[in-house]
């Protein structure tokens, strides 16, 4: 716990943090980018 | 899960709104786990209900892999503290899991990371932002849904 950044919980009305990942299918998401309302589920771990 | 369950999933269709479920699993293992995920947690729930489980019950959904928990730190979303996570709640759902004899793992990544439901509105706006005292509480589904539509 003692190396963890400070991080602020991002507020609604913000604009959403952007991010860029690799997906399962192989491509790439790059969330400012994408043209749909999306629901993000950042899990805990793999059940 | 709710999300990949009726009738969420003709909400989702009718906003036109996408799932992006982020891991912070390197992307071999996610891959490994989405087909585990839909055959051990979704059809069993369809199943219930009495439905077949759609060919495409993910057409919606991309999975996405974050190890070095960019996106989570992003979100805000760093460890939790062990009483937070083992709280009386999540004992509780866990002994419930084992009375209905539901699959229940020992996880071999990091159970103190937190998570966390966030919603973006077409214009890349945050209209609903949860993480949750532990890892119990999740937001309701209508809750997400009432922010698809913001």
């Amino acid at each position: 716990m003692g190396n963890q950044p400070v991080l602020r919980l991002p507020r609604v009305g913000q604009v959403a943090p952007n991010f860029s990942l690799h997906a399962t299918d192989g491509t790439n998401v790059e969330l400012s980018v994408y043209p749909k309302p999306v629901a993000l589920v950042f899990l805990r771990h793999l059940a | 899960m709710q999300l990949h369950l009726p009738p969420s999933t003709e909400q989702l269709a009718t906003l036109d709104a996408r799932i992006l479920v982020v891991s912070f699993a390197a992307l071999p293992q996610l891959r490994h786990w989405v087909p585990y995920f839909e055959r051990k947690y979704v059809t069993p729930h369809y199943t219930e209900l009495n439905l077949p489980v759609p060919n495409d019950v993910f057409a919606r959904t991309r999975f996405l892999a974050d190890p070095a928990l960019a996106a989570y730190h992003a979100y805000g979303l760093g460890r939790n503290s062990l009483l937070r996570v083992y709280g009386p709640l999540i004992l509780w759902q866990y002994l419930r899991w084992f009375i209905q004899r539901k699959p229940v793992h020992r996880p071999h990544q990091d159970t103190l990371q937190r998570g966390g439901n966030f919603v973006v509105n077409r214009a890349g706006i945050l209209t609903l932002a949860h993480t949750g005292r532990d890892q119990a509480e999740r937001p309701a589904m209508a809750d997400i849904i009432a922010a698809l539509r913001r």
